[in-house]
């Protein structure tokens, strides 16, 4: 006899593995850590090898005991059909069974000293986290996510703490911030030094932090530049958007990596604007795009793309081949990325191409796509060359939203970092 | 450069160990979340999330799951659970079973001749006539233990709505058994 607990809590259990694909598919992967990371270390990894091969050693024993009991089978058989005696398997030469003991014992990969530094070069800087809150001057009093704009500069302080908790310390990190309004970017003057439009605070071993934590302020400031379509506008979306090592750049040796150079909208407010502010002398791209509702035969086309009511839109990059699992330069060495995106809200949003975690131009100079997106659709856009982009450089794509009446701040997903791979024949 | 599952899952089928670094990278943090809020203990949490790994490596092959990610979370949640009631700590006030219990009169520690079977398949057709984010929620608050909380921020739903949520799925999970013959 069970409890009613244990009855349940098998009945919980047994949970059919469609509900578990479905509700895994909306946990957010979370970026930053701040406890720890994993790491496989070289201990556990020995041991699980170690394992594996007590493992396949009994898998082969037994596999080498079943074959040899089917091949005296059959020549007991034949022995008994031909009457004559056979003595099978005492040959070397001919012997049918191999040695189990050393056959692939040194088929274990081999990892080069240069692959395994660039390998841990990445694990490291995977380790780092950073979590920082934004105070702003000016913010309205009876709303603090409204900061009153009347002219000059809008200033705002970071507090910064990173959990370092690692057990691999890295050596350096560093880490990019940008401010858009309504997806322009915005330039930056930070602890009083004139930064361009991204700023990178670098951390160094030994210096701005040791073992474990390390912890600075940062005084931001910048004068609100706006495209000329949100010319008049008195409401504009400020995001700030923090980006991951920025200064890492891949190893030839080692290109596989995820969410380096990723980049987050950690925090949005709206400006609430009392006078003119400057136009940003920018273009906007004319590149086209397609828009496709988004059924389940689309998604399936898709797999990374999670059609989410309740976030905002989620691009995802793709080359001249649609591919979006391996970007690859063509034949000249030339890229040419598109991106699909999810339109999870109806929004609109303005998307930046990154290059090593610069924003970067399009063919015909624009600097950034304007998309008016629907609930429910799927956009794609058609992939265009981006300047000054080769083998092995990082792209990413900042996804911004522009705040429209409803007045309803968005934090959209960035897309998944990734590499720019060389061409090769098998592409 | 973004790995696929689809790419991860061959890696395990090559027996390439970087299979498993790319995963801890990729799924990590997520893994810790679900152990930790099962478990409670960070440095348990992350020994549960290593022997998930190991596990994932030993499955894959001959396992080749439709979804890595919901494979992973699924393995990194049994252990949990196993970790748990070794240690019997998986008592009621740690599970949000407990609450799900409330719709049984009788939901004292007293034995009964419910059959978890056969309410296992209930539970499975009551989830099938729900709604997609009812599923989820259900998923996520009872086979996940996850808080009100955690639920809102992975489903970015206000909490109070997911409370809401929470007691009407219980009670039309009430209805549900009372009409498949449980006296409730």
């Amino acid at each position: 006899m069970k409890t009613i607990y244990d009855a349940m809590t098998e009945a919980i259990d047994g949970i059919d593995e469609k509900y578990l694909i479905k509700t895994a598919k909306c946990f957010h992967l979370p970026k930053e850590d701040a406890k720890r990371d994993i790491t496989i270390n070289s201990e556990d990894l020995v041991e699980m090898k170690k394992e594996i091969k007590k493992t396949n050693r009994l898998a082969k024993i037994t596999a080498v005991a079943a074959a040899f009991i089917c091949v005296m089978t059959v020549a007991i058989l034949l022995v008994v059909n031909n009457n004559k005696v056979q003595v099978l398997g005492s040959s070397g030469e001919n012997s049918l069974i191999s040695d189990p003991f050393t056959e692939g014992e040194d088929e274990e990969p081999q990892i080069s000293p240069e692959k395994q530094n660039a390998m841990d070069k990445i694990n490291r800087l995977l380790l780092t986290s950073g979590a920082p809150t934004a105070k702003f001057e000016n913010e309205n009093k009876e709303n603090p996510a409204y900061i009153d704009y009347n002219g000059g500069k809008v200033r705002f302080n970071f507090e910064m703490k990173q959990s370092l908790n690692a057990k691999i310390i890295p050596d350096a990190i560093s880490f990019g911030w940008y401010i858009t309004v309504n997806g322009v970017l915005q330039n930056i003057t930070v602890n009083g030094k004139e930064q361009g439009e991204i700023y990178i605070h670098r951390l160094v071993k030994g210096v701005d932090y040791n073992s474990s934590d390390a912890s600075y302020s940062l005084d931001f400031e910048f004068e609100p530049v706006i495209a000329e379509a949100d010319k008049g506008k008195n409401k504009l979306e400020i995001s700030l958007v923090q980006i991951s090592n920025p200064d890492f750049r891949v190893d030839p040796i080692y290109p596989e990596c995820s969410n380096l150079h990723a980049n987050v909208v950690f925090a949005t407010r709206i400006l609430n604007v009392n006078t003119e502010l400057k136009v940003k002398d920018i273009k906007k791209s004319e590149t086209q795009y397609t828009e496709e509702l988004m059924t389940v035969d689309v998604l399936k086309k898709h797999p990374e793309i999670v059609f989410n009511l309740n976030s905002g839109s989620k691009a995802e990059i793709i080359d001249e081949d649609r591919s979006e699992q391996v970007i690859r330069a063509d034949k000249n060495g030339e890229v040419k990325l598109g991106a699909v995106i999810s339109g999870n809200k109806n929004e609109k949003i303005r998307l930046l191409f990154l290059v090593n975690g610069i924003p970067t131009k399009l063919s015909d100079g624009s600097e950034y796509i304007e998309i008016d997106v629907r609930s429910g659709y799927l956009y794609e856009i058609k992939p265009d060359k981006i300047l000054n982009v080769k083998p092995y450089d990082s792209i990413d794509i900042l996804i911004m939203h522009c705040l429209d009446e409803s007045e309803e701040t968005h934090m959209s997903c960035s897309a998944f970092p990734s590499v720019i791979l060389p061409y090769t024949n098998d592409k | 450069m973004k790995i696929s599952d689809q790419r991860i899952i061959e890696m395990l089928f090559d027996r390439d160990e970087r299979a498993l670094t790319v995963t801890g990278n990729t799924y990590g943090a997520l893994c810790r979340r679900i152990a930790y809020k099962i478990i409670g203990d960070y440095d348990e949490a992350e020994e549960c999330v290593n022997n998930s790994l190991f596990e994932l490596w030993n499955s894959i092959p001959p396992a080749k799951p439709k979804s890595l990610k919901a494979y992973l979370c699924g393995i990194v949640r049994n252990i949990s659970v196993d970790i748990c009631r070794k240690r019997k700590v998986y008592e009621k006030t740690e599970s949000n079973i407990t609450e799900l219990i409330q719709i049984f009169p009788d939901c004292e520690n007293t034995e009964t001749s419910y059959d978890g079977k056969m309410l296992c398949t209930y539970i499975n057709e009551f989830l099938s006539e729900q709604k997609d984010v009812n599923q989820k929620i259900f998923v996520m608050r009872y086979y996940y233990n996850f808080s009100v909380n955690d639920i809102s921020s992975n489903l970015n739903i206000k909490e109070p709505a997911i409370k809401t949520r929470l007691f009407r799925i219980r009670e039309a999970l009430k209805l549900f058994l009372i009409d498949k013959g449980y006296d409730l």
